[in-house]
């Protein structure tokens, strides 16, 4: 190989070598946003599970402004308070369930909570609209749902 | 060795270098379009279920003698996407009436629909 060659060939090998690792370090990043992304879909369906869940089995629902307190009664018949609430702890917005963190951060991405919404469509059904954006790549997803108060019956209701 | 030209090793590598490549494309390309369909599929599943939901609801609430409508067409856009709603209602046995959620949405084109049905008392 002659100095000419090696003049010539450097430069190229350097830039197909600077190409690939751009268009894989482009992939890795988009992958990694793509999993991110996931991540905020599982939390949202989670929590709208959870909430609908807990609606479903309470005798009564209250509506607040951040959040909604159920209450249900567990096996033992003693009423048992579910108070699903918005929290923002640094400027990080959550959703909690009984002041425990229902979404918020992982090792996946960071998850905040836009919107959680509950109004009353009648008596006896609630609808929820909860949102999420995920920090890391500026996704918002929104999920909308309701639940009925299978346990109306027993006296209550939604309140608001 | 003197002649000049490719090996038939270095050609088989190259190809395989080359395929290597456009399969992890392909792979991430699938797995986008697939990340994407599930996002749609969740969304209009919490749809069904909130017009499911709504409709229980609403029968659960009438007064003695009335008929809620039969059908109901509505369309939403959540998420980027419409989505096409239709609730229908029909006794389904005495006492009985069968609520129906099917939601469609065109993603790329191509028709997908999701059906929820749900047997409720029709006397609330």
């Amino acid at each position: 190989m002659t100095l000419l060659e090696l003049v010539v060939a450097l430069p190229l090998v350097a830039m197909l070598l600077a190409g690939l690792s751009t268009m894989f370090f482009l992939l890795l990043h988009s992958c990694w946003a793509d999993i991110s992304d996931l991540e905020l879909q599982q939390q949202l369906r989670l929590a709208a599970v959870a909430v609908t869940q807990d609606m479903m089995y309470a005798d009564r629902a209250k509506i607040e402004e951040d959040g909604i307190s159920l209450w249900t009664r567990s096996q033992s018949s003693l009423p048992r308070q579910i108070v699903y609430r918005v929290r923002d702890p640094g400027g990080k917005a959550i959703l909690t369930k009984n002041n425990q963190p229902l979404t918020g951060g992982s090792i996946y991405g960071d998850i905040r909570i836009v919107k959680f919404q509950c109004r009353k469509f009648n008596e006896k059904t609630i609808v929820l609209e909860l949102g999420g954006r995920n920090a890391f790549t500026g996704k918002i997803l929104v999920i909308e749902t309701a639940a009925v108060l299978e346990n109306k019956r027993s006296g209550g209701g939604a309140d608001e | 060795m003197s002649e000049k030209g490719f090996f038939l090793l270095e050609t088989i590598v190259l190809g395989a270098v080359l395929l290597a490549g456009i399969s992890v494309l392909g792979a991430y390309t699938a797995g986008r379009q697939v990340a994407l369909a599930s996002q749609d599929k969740m969304t209009a599943a919490f749809l069904a279920q909130k017009y499911l939901a709504c409709r229980q609801g609403e029968i659960a609430m009438l007064p003695a003698g009335a008929y809620p409508d039969k059908i109901i067409v509505t369309s939403v856009q959540r998420n980027n996407r419409d989505f096409y709603v239709e609730t229908s209602l029909c006794p389904a046995a005495p006492g009985l009436m069968k609520i129906e959620v099917v939601v469609r949405w065109l993603p790329q084109g191509k028709q997908q629909q999701l059906t929820l049905s749900r047997l409720v008392r029709s006397d609330g």
